[in-house]
């Protein structure tokens, strides 16, 4: 067992990972002769079928945070780890139940064409995007770290490179092929992750004995903790936190923008109602075969030595676990399952940070910039272009606080901000315009500032922030300035978005948002008058 | 209660006999189907939160319980109650695409031929009365998306 990756490892890897640049270039190549409106720019034409959109939103929902990141929080933690795929996941029916549909009808491009729809245009805009651009600019800045850390750790180039690397290529993608582009992409890393995962399990189920109860019994052999391992408590030791992590993960995900704006990318409602059962079956599948990988990793490698070379955030074991069911390190076939596993976690990188790139660019170009600055007025190819400047923009910042804050940066810290703010801020806005005939400009604006301003004060005073003398987050030895034990904010900050909405409605005598309701109850409904699959 | 907007809102004025945007949600079929949905969804979505809810709580406050063995060694409560959680979304998924197909759809279509101002043209193709009115209130030679929004 070698500290560090072999030299024909790195290249094994690279070469793999070129094989799916290529890919995603040709992709790229062949959606940017399609992309010259900006209904195939920002939602692909609306010509992506149920099913493909299913398989994207996987790809842009499955992060590396969650395939290796999770795997990793099991073999560590055991059953606490699981927590965060039960959520995960379960927060589809929100999406499903609540928005999905709705969305679809309502909608144009982004979360704010919803919002704004019977809302006063300007401030409507700006609530939507404050909410858009926080969600995805933490996310997409802690992609960007996670990127870095885990290419440099896998293959063996320099952060700031696979930072840079990672940066051009979404870039890429969303620049000349747009959301056409964007989608293939996902689709095709779907395609690769479930493959990999669904090989990997089946081997590391024949190697612990073919009984999937195995991975249970010999983890816990294998497990300092013993019996603990297989029950809640080992990371998570505040049941309110816990709580709290919980409300956040299953309202978060029907507030994030770049799943949001896939539904605008069908061309019917009951394709974006389809897109999201097949979405919910492959991530569930995902998730359940990464609790494998987990309870694997530490049924195969714990107490062993190479137990030992997995980072203290746990990114390596599933990893590693590839590399031990090939063979071993040094082993021709362990070496090519550490690269396939790096060049999926790579493709898996570049689908989410495009995603979240493209919603934060249509937030700027096309709400900010078009939509309050030119009163709408902008030509489709001068949009297109604002859209392309604020992919730069947006993309060129995000690189740069990651090379700069380097692999420093709290990426946990960024990633349930954007959580808590999709939750407290974006998700009770959306479905109260939906839903709420009363609901007005004021009930939007302060809603989003009480979700997104709590979320982030929360977080800020939060004991992941201010660590305990002793490093620890726990309970009572919290560091937080205001004596905060929470590290999720969910259970105060959602309740204080709705309630924000509420307040801001009623406290303003504004009733012009009325007028339209009818209009948008009957379109988000039936699909009457909602915006059509554009002609190819 | 606000002024009824004509169903053709930002395109040319309404023929004498269309129905508004009012009319159309008062219409008894998109009342039923409105209700319908409300009656599916929200017990529904009571439903998986609390579920959920309840395995959150249990997890946070009850770990002793959820580490207990479940009929066969290495098997928790705890794990059984999660894999729960997805047998649910997936169940509840499934029942939601089965009901709307069953249920919702065929209501959609009976008040979007109410908004077609015609109720007889039920058996018609859903997309060709889906789009009519949109098509109907474009002008020609324009994109068939209506600029929503930013002109407002």
């Amino acid at each position: 067992m070698s500290p560090v990756l072999a030299a024909e490892t790195n290249g094994l890897a690279l070469g793999i990972f070129a094989v799916v640049v290529a890919i995603t270039l040709a992709i790229t190549y062949w959606a940017s002769k399609r992309t010259t409106s900006t209904a195939q720019f920002w939602a692909a034409g609306r010509g992506i079928s149920g099913v493909q959109n299913g398989f994207a939103i996987a790809g842009d929902y499955m992060s590396a945070a969650s395939f290796l990141g999770i795997a990793g929080l099991i073999f560590y933690f055991g059953f606490d780890g699981f927590l965060y795929s039960v959520g995960f996941l379960v927060a589809f029916l929100t999406v499903l139940f609540l928005l999905a549909e709705k969305m679809r009808n309502a909608g144009k491009f982004t979360i704010a064409d919803v919002l704004a729809f019977r809302l006063k245009q300007t401030p409507a805009r700006t609530a939507a995007a404050i909410g858009t651009l926080t969600v995805a600019a933490f996310y997409l800045i802690a992609q960007m770290v996670g990127a870095g850390a885990l290419i440099s750790a896998l293959v063996g180039v320099n952060f700031s490179v696979a930072v840079l690397i990672t940066g051009v290529f979404m870039l890429c993608y969303v620049i000349f092929g747009g959301m056409l582009a964007t989608t293939w992409v996902q689709i095709v890393k779907a395609v690769l992750l479930m493959v990999a995962t669904t090989v990997l399990t089946v081997l590391v189920v024949i190697k612990v004995g073919g009984n999937p109860l195995n991975l249970f019994t010999q983890a816990r052999e294998h497990s300092d903790a013993g019996d603990a391992y297989l029950a809640p408590g080992l990371k998570y030791t505040n049941p309110i936190d816990t709580v709290s992590l919980g409300l956040g993960l299953v309202l978060g995900t029907a507030g994030l923008p770049h799943i949001l704006m896939r539904f605008f990318t069908v061309p019917t409602a009951k394709a974006a109602r389809t897109s999201v059962v097949w979405a919910i079956g492959l991530i569930g599948a995902f998730y359940l075969m990464t609790t494998a990988l987990g309870f694997g990793a530490r049924a195969l490698l714990g107490g062993t030595p190479v137990a030992a070379s997995i980072d203290p955030a746990g990114n390596l074991a599933a990893p590693r676990l590839a590399e031990f069911i090939g063979g071993g390190a040094g082993t021709v076939g362990g070496d090519l399952f550490l690269a396939i596993i790096a060049a999926v976690a790579f493709a898996t990188i570049l689908a989410v940070v495009a995603g979240l790139v493209i919603s934060a660019s249509g937030a700027m170009a096309h709400d900010v910039w078009n939509g309050i600055i030119k009163r709408g007025q902008a030509t489709e190819r001068e949009e297109m272009w604002a859209g392309r400047i604020a992919a730069i923009a947006v993309g060129t910042i995000a690189i740069a606080i990651a090379v700069i804050g380097g692999k420093g940066l709290n990426v946990s810290f960024m990633v349930g901000l954007a959580f808590a703010v999709a939750a407290s801020a974006n998700f009770p806005a959306l479905l109260l315009a939906l839903t709420w005939k009363r609901f007005n400009t004021a009930g939007a604006v302060t809603g989003v500032l009480f979700g997104v301003l709590s979320a982030i004060f929360l977080i800020v005073v939060s004991p992941g922030v201010w660590p305990g003398a002793d490093g620890s987050t726990g309970l009572n030895d919290s560091g937080s300035p205001i004596g905060w034990t929470l590290g999720n904010p969910g259970i105060v900050s959602i309740p204080l978005g709705f309630l924000g909405c509420w307040l801001g409605t009623v406290l303003s005598s504004d009733r012009s948002s009325e007028v339209r309701f009818s209009e948008l109850h009957v379109r988000a409904e039936t699909g009457l008058g909602a915006e059509q699959a554009a002609a190819h | 209660m606000s002024d009824p907007t004509p169903i053709h809102d930002g395109g040319p004025p309404p023929t004498v006999g269309e129905p508004t945007w009012e009319q159309v949600e008062r219409s008894p079929e998109f009342r039923e189907l409105v209700e319908r949905k409300r009656r599916w969804v929200v017990p529904a979505t009571a439903f998986f939160l609390v579920w959920y809810l309840a395995f959150i709580l249990l997890a946070g406050y009850a770990s002793d319980f959820m580490g207990r063995e479940l009929l066969v060694d290495g098997l928790t409560v705890g794990y059984v109650f999660a894999l729960s959680q997805f047998v649910m979304t997936f169940g509840l998924a499934i029942a939601y695409v089965r009901r709307s197909r069953d249920t919702f759809d065929p209501l959609r279509e009976q008040a979007l031929a109410r908004a077609a101002g015609t109720l007889e043209a039920a058996d018609a193709p859903a997309d060709a009365r889906a789009s009519r009115p949109a098509s109907r209130r474009t002008p020609p030679g324009a994109p068939t998306t209506r600029p929503l929004g930013g002109a407002r």
